[in-house]
C-alpha cells in the first residue's frame, strides 16, 4: 500500500498494512519553513509557498498525508473578516472582536468567495500537489464548519450568548453559514483533495454535548451526504460526551484530543467513525523528547485507533526530531505485533 | 527564531558521535549569512561555556552531556549579535530579593553575605538548573565555573525551589509530643 | 451550623441542594445564603438564573431600600456567581451559560461601581491581564477579570494578542504585583514561556508572581514555562491570586 491507499482505507475502515499517520490539521514549523524557505505569513497566502510547506509532512516527516491548509482563516477572510496576519511565528487569526455580522439577514455569501486570493490560495495549492505527487500520498483539505466560522463572524461571545438567548435565530444563522463549508469544500475535492478536515470547534470547554446534539448533528450528516469525500472531522478539547452523537453523523473519522481517553473513544466510536489524534502538543510535541512521543503513539496503538497523528495544528516551534518519532513509533509498534 | 539574521530557526541538537554525547547547533535554512550565524552561535556557546569544538560539534571538556545547562548556554548565545565577542559571566550577582551580593566559591559553596537560608535557596536554584548533584556540583567532577556563572542570575527565581521553599515554611514542625506545651 | 432549609429563596436553595457537591463548598454557600437578606438571596438567585434584567431591576430597588452597595455586592452578586463558578468546573453549566451569568452580574455591577469607586474602597492588589501574543481570544481572560474585580483587586486589561513588551511596561507603569496570562490555543501557549523569559532578561521576574490559565494550560506546562501558578478556571484564578499577593483567601 502506498501512502494514499492506506489513508483511504483506514478513513473507510478497510484493512491497512500499518497504520497511517496523519495529521488532519496542520504540521507546518518554523524549521520546516526555514528548510524549504516558506514561512508564515506567505505560506498562507501563496499557493506555491503553501503547496511547499505542506508537502515537508510527507517528504521529511514521513506522514502519510498533506495538508497545506495550516489556519483557520481563508474562507473567513474571504466572507470578509479582518485577518491578522502575524510573522513568521505565530499564526494568523481572524480578528473576532471586529464582528461583520450581527443577525441572519447579515449572512451573504460573498460572489467572490471561491476567487478570493485567500480560498483560491487552498484550491490552487492541492492543484499543484497533486500534479506534484499523484496518487502517492493523500491530499486533505479543510473546509470549516459553521459553529467556527459563527465564532469568525459573530464574535465568539456574541455567538455563543445567541445560541443560549434565540435557538431558532442560532439555528438559521448556521443554515446559512453551511452554505460557505459545502462551496468551499466542493471547491477543493474539485481541485484534487482525497478527503477534508471539517473543523467545527463545539469543544468540551466551551459547550455541551447536548449542544452539539441540538445544533450540529443534522448539519454533520448533511455535509457528510453532499461532500463526497471522506470528511474527517475535528473538534478540540474534551469530547467523549459528544462522541456518541458524532458517531451518527456518517462522518469518515474524528481528529480527537489528548484530553480524551484513546481506550474510552475507541470503545464509544464503536466502528462507526475511525479516529484519528491524539498525542498531545503542548505538554509532548512541544516540551518533550521524542521516547515521550513514542509512548503516547503506542497508546494509541495499543487503543486500536485508526489513524496516529498530533491532536491539533502543532505550535511552530515543534522540534522536528519530535515528528519524526511519530512515523517511527508506529512502524517500530507493527514490527514488534508480527514478532 | 533569530531576529539578528533574517528571522532564521537555530536548532541545539544532541549527538551521540564516536567521542560520546555532543551538540549541533543547525539551521535548516538557506538564507545568506544563516551558515555564519550558526558558525558564531557555535563559537559563542563554546566561549560562554567552555565548550570544546570538534569539527560542526561541541562537547564538554569532561565528556558529560549536562542538557540543561547546554541548552541554556545555547539561548543565552542566540541573544547575542554576530560580532559580538561575549562576555565571561562573573561568579557573583546582586540579589533583590535580600539585596545582598551572591557569590558563587570554587567548590560551588554559594555565599549570600552571611544569609545561610538565601544562599541555600540559591544553591538548590542551581541545582535544579544546571541538574547538580546534592553538594551542588557536576557530576561528572568538573567545576565548570563558566556554566555556573551563567546560570547564577536564573538560579536566584528558581519557580519550584522557591514553591518548595513556601510549603516547607507553611508546614509547621513536628515536634513530639513529650517535648509539647 | 446553618442548613439548607434557613435558606429563603426556593431557587437558590434548589440550587445548592442540586449542584453543589463538596461538603466544605456546601457548607460554605449555605452559610453565606442563610445569613444573607431575601433581597440578596434574589438577586443571587436572578444571576443564577443568568437573567440581567432581574438583576438590573432588583440591584436598584434594594439600592433604593437603602442597601449597601457592598453588602449587594458580597451577598447579592459575587454569591450567585461563586454557585455559577461551581457549577461551571463541575460540567453542569457550559461559557454560554456562563456568559449570560457574567452579563447579568454586569448589569448589577453597573449600578454598584459608581458608589464603590465614589467611596474610595481600597483595592487588595493591582493584576495586569492579558491573553498572550498572536491568541485572540478572551472569554475565559474576561471572566476571570470580572471575579478579581468582584474580589476587590484592581485590574488593567490589556487585551488580547499582548505582547511581552506590554506586560512589562504595564506592571511598570501600574506597580503591579501579579501578571495573569492567558491563552486559549496550543499554538499560542508558548509565548506565555517568551514572556515569562522577557520578564527575566528585563530583570523584572523577581517584582512579579505570574498566573496562567486557559483551556489547554495544566498546572505541568505551567511549571516548564516557569510560572508562579496555574488557575483552572476563573474561581481558582482569584484563589491563586488571593494566595500570591499574600491576602487572605
Amino acid at each position: 500500500m502506498n501512502s494514499r491507499e492506506r489513508v483511504l482505507a483506514a478513513l473507510r475502515r478497510e484493512p491497512v498494512d500499518r497504520t497511517p499517520v496523519c495529521n488532519p490539521t496542520s504540521v507546518a514549523t518554523v524549521e520546516l519553513m526555514d528548510l524549504v524557505d516558506a514561512p508564515f505569513p506567505n505560506a498562507n497566502r501563496e499557493p506555491e509557498l503553501m503547496a511547499r510547506l505542506a508537502a515537508t509532512s510527507y517528504t521529511e516527516l514521513g506522514f502519510d498525508t498533506i495538508m497545506p491548509v495550516f489556519s483557520i482563516i481563508q474562507e473567513s477572510s474571504a466572507l470578509g473578516c479582518k485577518i491578522q496576519w502575524e510573522q513568521k511565528d505565530n499564526w494568523p487569526t481572524v480578528k473576532m472582536r471586529e464582528p461583520i455580522y450581527e443577525k441572519p439577514e447579515d449572512i451573504r455569501i460573498p460572489a467572490d468567495f471561491l476567487t478570493h486570493p485567500d480560498t483560491r490560495c487552498v484550491t490552487e495549492a492541492i492543484g499543484i500537489l497533486r500534479r506534484e505527487y499523484g496518487n502517492e500520498v493523500a491530499i486533505i483539505g479543510k473546509t470549516m464548519g459553521p459553529w467556527s466560522l459563527g465564532y469568525h463572524c459573530f464574535g465568539v461571545e456574541p455567538f455563543l450568548l445567541m445560541s443560549l438567548d434565540d435557538p431558532g435565530k442560532t439555528k438559521l444563522c448556521l443554515d446559512r453559514m453551511k452554505e460557505a463549508t459545502i462551496q468551499f469544500g466542493l471547491a477543493q475535492i474539485e481541485a484534487g483533495a482525497d478527503a477534508l478536515t471539517l473543523p467545527d470547534h463545539a469543544t468540551g470547554d466551551l459547550v455541551s454535548g447536548e449542544y452539539y446534539a441540538r445544533y450540529l448533528r443534522d448539519l454533520h450528516i448533511e455535509f457528510a451526504e453532499r461532500l463526497k469525500v471522506p470528511l474527517i472531522l475535528h473538534i478540540c478539547g474534551r469530547t467523549v460526551d459528544r462522541m456518541e452523537y458524532i458517531a451518527q453523523t456518517g462522518m469518515a473519522a474524528f481528529h480527537y484530543e489528548s484530553k480524551n481517553d484513546p481506550a474510552e473513544s475507541v470503545a464509544i466510536m464503536n466502528g462507526r467513525c475511525a479516529l484519528v489524534g491524539n498525542i498531545n502538543n503542548p505538554d509532548t510535541l512541544f516540551s518533550k523528547g521524542p521516547d515521550v512521543v513514542r509512548a503516547e503513539v503506542y497508546r494509541n496503538l495499543d487503543a486500536h485507533v485508526d489513524m496516529v497523528g498530533p491532536e491539533c495544528a502543532i505550535p511552530l516551534q515543534t522540534a522536528i526530531e519530535n515528528l519524526k518519532e511519530i512515523p517511527k513509533a508506529v512502524k517500530d509498534w507493527h514490527k514488534e505485533q508480527i514478532h | 527564531m533569530d531576529p539578528q539574521c533574517h528571522d532564521i530557526t537555530l536548532g541545539l541538537y544532541r549527538v551521540e558521535d564516536g567521542a560520546g554525547p555532543a551538540y549541533l547547533v543547525h539551521t535548516y535554512s538557506s538564507k545568506p549569512g544563516a551558515a555564519a550565524r550558526v558558525e558564531f552561535v557555535s563559537g559563542a556557546m563554546a566561549s560562554l561555556g567552555a565548550m570544546i569544538r570538534d569539527g560542526l560539534h561541541l562537547r564538554h571538556a569532561c565528556g558529560a552531556a549536562h542538557h540543561a545547562a547546554t541548552k541554556r548556554l545555547f539561548l543565552e548565545a542566540c541573544k547575542l549579535p554576530s560580532g559580538e565577542a561575549p562576555a565571561p559571566r562573573p561568579l557573583s550577582v546582586v540579589d533583590k530579593k535580600s539585596g545582598k551580593t551572591v557569590t558563587v566559591t570554587s567548590g560551588h559553596q554559594v555565599d549570600a553575605e552571611g544569609d545561610t537560608a538565601r544562599a541555600e535557596a540559591i544553591a538548590a536554584g542551581l541545582r535544579k538548573l544546571a541538574e547538580l548533584n546534592a553538594a551542588t556540583a557536576f557530576d561528572c567532577g568538573h567545576p565548570h565555573d563558566e556554566l555556573i556563572g551563567l546560570l547564577l542570575p536564573r538560579a536566584l527565581n528558581v519557580r519550584a525551589v522557591l514553591r518548595e521553599e513556601e510549603a516547607i515554611a507553611s508546614r509547621g514542625l513536628l515536634v513530639a509530643p513529650s517535648a509539647q506545651k | 451550623m446553618a442548613e439548607l432549609n434557613d435558606i429563603t429563596n426556593e431557587f437558590v436553595r434548589q440550587e445548592i441542594d442540586e449542584f453543589i457537591e463538596r461538603p466544605e463548598e456546601r457548607e460554605r454557600v449555605i452559610r453565606l445564603f442563610s445569613r444573607a437578606r431575601s433581597e440578596m438571596q434574589a438577586i443571587a438567585a436572578a444571576l443564577i438564573d443568568g437573567d440581567n434584567e432581574a438583576v438590573d431591576k432588583l440591584t436598584q430597588a434594594a439600592l433604593a431600600a437603602g442597601i449597601t452597595a457592598i453588602e449587594i455586592m458580597d451577598d447579592g452578586l459575587i454569591g450567585g456567581m461563586g454557585v455559577v463558578g461551581i457549577k461551571f468546573r463541575q460540567n453542569f453549566i457550559f461559557v454560554p451559560e456562563v456568559l449570560a451569568c457574567a452579563r447579568a452580574m454586569k448589569a448589577g455591577m453597573a449600578h454598584i461601581e459608581p458608589i464603590l469607586s465614589a467611596a474610595g474602597v481600597q483595592k487588595i492588589g493591582t493584576v495586569i491581564m492579558g491573553t498572550v501574543k498572536g491568541d485572540l481570544h478572551d472569554i475565559g481572560k474576561n471572566l476571570c477579570i470580572m471575579m478579581l474585580r468582584g474580589a476587590g483587586f484592581e485590574v488593567i486589561d490589556l487585551g488580547v494578542d499582548t505582547s511581552a513588551d506590554r506586560f512589562i511596561e504595564a506592571v511598570e507603569e501600574h506597580q503591579a504585583p501579579i501578571v495573569g496570562m492567558s491563552a486559549l490555543l496550543t499554538t499560542t501557549m508558548p509565548n506565555m514561556g517568551k514572556t515569562i523569559e522577557a520578564f527575566i532578561d528585563a530583570d523584572l521576574r523577581d517584582q512579579v508572581k505570574i498566573m496562567v490559565g486557559g483551556a489547554p494550560v495544566t498546572q505541568e506546562f505551567a511549571d516548564d514555562m516557569g510560572a508562579d501558578g496555574y488557575g483552572k478556571d476563573a474561581l481558582a484564578c482569584v484563589a491563586l491570586a488571593k494566595q500570591l499577593i499574600g491576602a487572605a483567601a
